[in-house]
């Protein structure tokens, strides 16, 4: 890949990750941390709880990073810190404060090791910062690192009976998906294009449902790549699957390649009508 | 093994209704009766909050009794209705936060403390449950309820059968008809293997269900339990009942399933199975019960797609 294309492919990618990689992850907070009833930490008075209940009812994100401050400060042994962190993670992801993210991710990974949605999380996190330089390339590994537990974990963990099997596997598959999108960002930024084209492939394989922006990742990369073909087939599945956001950025990458091979059949024509021998 | 997680949450929505929303019946022990708010003026909307709760209207009720919260921020009465009208709507974090509003407001009463504990309950907060019911028998020593749902809890997430026999005890003592306190303290007596004891308490469960024509179907379950190995026949009958009586609960098939098959039905044993498997379909060890009944009856192909799926739901569900 030349400087020119592996700079607008980084760009496309900086757009995916900001725009896209946020919401889809967020939407993981909804479903809790797949506990069974009896393994939720437990208060150990009302007052730890309804401050407890006071983060996950904040109106936006910086009152839930204020309101996590004051309930580590004011119940540093409480079992609910590790959730605390996590929503302090989430609400630094909306604030697009990747480094922050970060660091509470960690605080929460602390806590609970084995949370595949924080370990996620904090390994897009990093991605997200090195793109827009918050953090730094060293910390590539351990974005790998996240995403590579978040898969042996999502093959060995047990799921409380509330979930049924059919909708445990379509969010395993989607969380699987982003874990291979991850790993394959890593390997863009590490400029290993084989790899990430595997990985990239591997996020829409994992996924029943797979998204928009997973076709977009590949087609961004096969288009780099010089593979037209399957850029094709990638962003048309893209505009398919949408949202609007990755269908408008897909449109526009469709329109080049194909204005592309229209200028080349343009100039074959022009080169036919030049050779055609005069009858 | 029977059902090991008790359906709690089933039995207190008829409970919340008829102890809770009795508006103007003062009369009537733990029930909530709307004080004035300090202001003539709002009497109307009182009333009217009164009626939108009696007539089930929660969305409606919970938007006036917010608005109610707002405009006298220190009485407790409009917070509990709120806690009231969003515990129907099924919204337990807005529940705990206008009850707790309401209890720091310096309300009191047993059917504060009851519905807040439910309301922990629903969130898996246990501990701060059983803080709740006991609050609930310190504020009304008389009331059965608060130790009936103590002896639910203990019977099934809190694993200690002695415990909630002691607590079903007091509940019993205090409400001695009520059918659903016998009951589990039978199937406690059950579990710890005193069968006698089991059968009298599910036979009393049974007598007052039929007296007051109410539809229990656990006793029942109960009784073909215990006889499924004494009297078949009997078994049959009580499971059969169970099944009329509570077709959607899985575990009244599975019992009429076990005593089918130990009658020689095995595609009857086979289709009561199925139906468990449909109305709980995360629970393994249906689909082996499966697996064993369609070798018995020749059947290898779907005996091994059980098989398949019982080891797929072991390995995925973390056992409670």
């Amino acid at each position: 890949m030349n400087n020119k294309k592996l700079s607008w492919f980084m760009s496309c990618m900086l757009f995916v990750s900001f725009l896209l990689g946020t919401a889809r992850f967020r939407s993981f907070a909804q479903m809790g941390p797949f506990l069974s009833p009896l393994q939720v930490p437990q208060a150990k008075t009302e007052e730890e709880y309804d401050a407890y209940l006071e983060i996950l009812t904040s109106e936006n994100p910086e009152q839930t990073v204020a309101r996590v401050k004051s309930f580590a400060r004011n119940f540093p042994k409480s079992q609910l810190l590790g959730l605390a962190f996590e929503h302090e993670m989430l609400a630094y992801q909306r604030l697009q404060e990747w480094f922050n993210v970060l660091h509470s991710g960690q605080k929460a990974l602390q806590l609970e090791p084995r949370n595949v949605m924080t370990l996620l999380t904090v390994a897009a996190a990093i991605i997200n910062g090195i793109h827009n330089q918050t953090i730094d390339h060293s910390l590539l590994d351990e974005a790998e690192q996240y995403a590579v537990e978040s898969i042996q974990e999502l093959g060995t963990m047990t799921i409380p009976h509330q979930l049924s099997l059919d909708r445990w596997e379509r969010i395993r598959g989607d969380m699987e998906g982003q874990a291979h999108e991850i790993l394959g960002e890593i390997a863009v930024i590490q400029g290993n294009n084989q790899k990430a084209r595997k990985e990239f492939e591997a996020s829409i394989r994992a996924n029943p449902d797979p998204h928009g922006v997973q076709f977009l990742r590949l087609g961004l990369l096969s288009e780099s790549l010089g593979n037209d073909e399957q850029a094709s087939q990638a962003f048309g599945r893209a505009i398919e699957l949408g949202p609007e956001s990755v269908r408008n950025l897909a449109r526009r990458e469709l329109q080049k390649i194909q204005s592309g091979w229209a200028g080349q059949a343009m100039t074959r024509d022009k080169q036919t009508v030049k050779t055609t021998p005069p009858k | 093994m029977r059902s090991t997680r008790l359906p709690i949450a089933i039995l207190i929505g008829g409970f919340l209704f008829f102890s809770y929303i009795a508006f103007g019946h003062a009369a009537q022990k733990g029930t909530l009766v709307l004080q004035p708010l300090g202001s003539t003026e709002r009497s109307e909307d009182l009333a009217q909050l009164q009626h939108l709760l009696l007539t089930s209207q929660w969305a409606e009720a919970a938007k006036l009794a917010e608005a109610l919260t707002k405009d006298f921020p220190r009485n407790p009465e409009p917070f509990y209705a709120l806690g009231l009208a969003q515990w129907r709507l099924g919204k337990s974090i807005a529940t705990i936060q206008a009850l707790r509003s309401a209890e720091r407001l310096g309300l009191d009463t047993g059917a504060l403390h009851k519905l807040l504990g439910m309301a922990y309950y629903r969130v898996d907060q246990y501990r701060l449950f059983q803080l709740e019911m006991n609050q609930a028998i310190q504020a009304d020593m008389q009331d059965y309820e608060p130790y009936y749902f103590l002896g639910l809890y203990y019977s099934s997430d809190g694993g200690n059968l002695e415990t909630a026999v002691t607590f079903l005890n007091e509940a019993i003592a205090r409400n001695p008809d009520d059918m659903k306190s016998i009951y589990y303290r039978g199937y406690c007596e059950e579990m710890m293997n005193l069968r006698s004891d089991a059968q009298a308490d599910y036979l009393r469960a049974i007598t007052l269900a039929e007296a007051s024509h109410q539809s229990f179907s656990l006793p029942y379950q109960g009784m073909a339990d215990v006889l499924l190995r004494t009297n078949l026949g009997q078994a049959a009958r009580y499971a059969q009942k169970a099944v009329e009586l509570g077709p959607q609960l899985d575990s009244n098939h599975f019992i009429l399933a076990k005593v089918e098959e130990k009658q020689g039905k095995l595609s009857e044993a086979a289709e009561q199975l199925q139906e468990c498997a449909r109305l709980n379909s995360t629970k393994a060890s249906y689909h082996y019960m499966l697996f064993r009944l369609y070798m018995r009856m020749g059947k290898n192909a779907s005996a091994q797609s059980e098989l398949k799926l019982f080891n797929k739901l072991t390995a995925t569900y973390s056992d409670e």
